[in-house]
């Protein structure tokens, strides 16, 4: 019970962490505007989304990655990190220490370069690492555009013409971090490490690409505003993106009564797009299961010479891969900051204070990217490494083809109802299919199966290869040897071996 | 919000700010650290055995495969942005043209598929 009421109380305070930082970005963004020049408020964006939001998270993931592998193998986890104040010298306090012993450590540790090694790569591998992957939020909003005291306040970075566009071209140039690091190193295990990685990370960048076509075809824009549509209330005309309703079922068009239906969201229109997608955006994170290029815990990676702070960029780069990644797909799949439902209902009751409405909103977007940096701590916990082999097939055999007949299926569904609800009816269908699969394995598993196929089974559930495998579900660790479903066709197996219990 | 250039200063900042940024967090880190180098620190790590020879050596050719299929099928999947986001102009016409388009690469595909190139297992 108490354990209950703790977790209940960390997840108020978090919320309410967020919510207080959201209030704070639309006040300063209103200011700014005011004092400072039209279009100030994307400036103060950059400090609130990019080096508020999005940095902390990233930080507080590396303690909460640890933790919550922690709890998954019944350890206590990271505990012994004090702080040196009367009073709080005996309380462990969830371990939140760790996160400034960690970087101090980091930043006081001897910074090195091999003998052999490149210096001048060497040196600018950890930027180019890190660098794009920094870059890549300043597309995604996390709230809506209201008006503040006169002034308008976008919630978003930047609105360029090319929108996701921009994401695909600069996530991309982190490829050439692992690949110079690997190589500038002049290590043999290094040269190795960050081969594996180049090559896992472009052959999955297609697979990332196709799935998006889908979204762009359902929503007819590459820009992530309008993907993320506005709401009748919001505009005065009709709702729009995954704002709107495939089916309404209560309320009226501009907030009379509380409305509820089924909202347009890419989730529904796009399953097999969404699981292309954070599949193959997991593979480019390189977390495991696709963690064949790091493996910190017995083949060693691309980053093995380096040290200190450099490392350490590398390690946070993940982190806020993660961020962003669970960012884009809460704008690209689950809605943005809209609500489900009840949405113009919302806007109109709160017509008159917007900051509290902005704050609402804002709030659930983060919300929702912290419950998608979650589920990638799920599975990076519960799922055990692909092989090499596996990787590749996965990317090449299974997400490209069923990318690419996505792409052909749902662009026929949406010229033949444009209302998209042919779209809905079908994605609906995928679920369906995907959830009976997974809910139908679970009970049929047999013992010599391995658990966690989750990517496996997920990706491709209903292709005719009738895929061997456990079910997706299962949160034990791997036990053993899984060697079941190693043939050429299916990436389902899991690889032999205990799960990596190494943290950074 | 009033030139056209508005939506993009920000992103100029972002991508300056991103570059800044790296620069200064392991500059810092450098400044902080110690720095005590020596013969046998400054070797490279190869599992605590000695290094012999250069690490520059070749590696399997499959790695180079899989960069020309990804250059092939990637700049196929740029192909498609532009018709995904006019396709509902261009309708069954452009539809039927980009689905000629796309299964002269799955043929490639499917070519590349059978000769083995996606084949890591040997």
């Amino acid at each position: 019970m108490k354990r209950v009421l703790t977790i209940l109380f960390a997840i108020g305070f978090i919320v309410f962490l967020l919510a207080g930082g959201v209030l704070t970005a639309y006040a300063v963004g209103a200011l700014a505007e005011e004092k400072l020049f039209v279009g100030a408020s994307r400036l103060t964006n950059v400090i609130f989304l990019m080096l508020i939001f999005v940095m902390i998270i990233a930080t507080m993931l590396t303690l909460a990655e640890r933790k919550w592998s922690a709890l998954m193998q019944d350890r206590i986890g990271p505990n012994r990190a004090r702080i040196a104040l009367p009073g709080l010298k005996n309380l462990s306090l969830a371990g939140l220490p760790f996160v400034a012993a960690d970087s101090l450590k980091m930043l006081t540790k001897e910074d090195f370069v091999p003998q052999t090694a490149n210096r001048f790569l060497f040196n600018l591998s950890p930027l180019l690492a890190f660098a794009p992957v920094f870059a890549l939020f300043a597309i995604v909003p996390a709230g809506p555009s209201v008006t503040l005291w006169g002034q308008r306040v976008d919630m978003v970075v930047g609105t360029p013409d090319f929108g996701l566009l921009y994401l695909f071209a600069i996530a991309s140039l982190a490829v050439y971090g692992t690949a110079l690091a690997g190589w500038s190193s002049n290590n043999k295990f290094a040269l190795l490490g960050g081969v594996r990685a180049t090559s896992q990370m472009i052959s999955y960048e297609v697979a990332l690409g196709l799935s998006l076509v889908g979204v762009m075809l359902a929503f007819g824009s590459v820009q992530l505003p309008a993907i993320v549509g506005t709401l009748a209330a919001e505009t005065g005309g009709a709702a729009a993106g995954q704002a709107r309703y495939l089916w309404q079922w209560a309320g009226g068009a501009a907030g009379e009564g509380f409305d509820f239906g089924l909202p347009a969201w890419g989730i529904i229109l796009q399953p097999l797009g969404f699981i292309g997608f954070f599949a193959a955006a997991f593979a480019e994170t390189k977390r495991a299961p696709f963690d064949v290029p790091e493996g910190e815990s017995e083949i060693i990676g691309y980053f093995v010479e380096y040290s200190g702070m450099k490392f350490g960029l590398f390690m946070i780069s993940e982190f806020v891969e993660v961020v962003v990644l669970s960012g884009v797909t809460a704008a690209l799949f689950f809605g943005g900051y809209h609500l489900p439902f009840g949405g113009e209902w919302l806007a109109t009751q709160l017509k008159d204070s917007p900051l509290v409405y902005a704050t609402l909103l804002g709030t659930f977007f983060w919300v929702k990217v912290l419950l998608l940096c979650f589920l990638q701590l799920l599975i990076r916990w519960t799922f055990p490494r692909f092989r090499y082999d596996q990787i590749q097939t996965l990317g090449w055999k299974m997400l490209l083809p069923v990318g690419l007949a996505n792409v052909f299926i749902s662009g026929a569904l949406v010229l033949w109802d444009p209302s998209l609800r042919a779209l809905a009816l079908f994605g609906l269908l995928q679920i369906g299919v995907l959830m009976a699969l997974s809910l139908s394995r679970k009970e049929s598993a047999e013992p010599e199966h391995g658990p966690g196929h989750g990517h496996g089974a997920l990706g491709h559930g209903h292709e005719p290869h009738g895929l061997p495998g456990g079910a997706h579900g299962h949160a034990l660790p791997a036990h053993g040897h899984a060697a079941a479903s190693l043939g050429g066709n299916t990436p389902a197996g899991a690889h032999a071996g205990a799960h990596p219990a190494s943290t950074h | 919000m009033s030139t056209p250039l508005t939506p993009y200063l920000p992103l100029a900042v972002v991508l300056l700010l991103s570059g800044v940024l790296a620069l200064a967090i392991p500059t810092i880190s450098g400044l902080l650290g110690p720095r005590r180098p020596s013969a046998i620190k400054s070797m490279s790590f190869e599992a605590g055995s000695e290094s012999s020879g250069m690490a520059r050596q070749r590696f399997a050719v499959k790695f180079y495969v899989v960069a020309l299929l990804f250059i092939v099928f990637d700049v196929e999947a740029v192909f498609l942005y532009p018709w995904a986001v006019n396709f509902q102009a261009l309708g069954w016409f452009g539809y039927t043209e980009m689905v000629v388009f796309a299964a002269t690469l799955v043929v490639g595909l499917i070519y590349v598929w059978k000769k083995g190139a996606l084949e890591w297992e040997h």
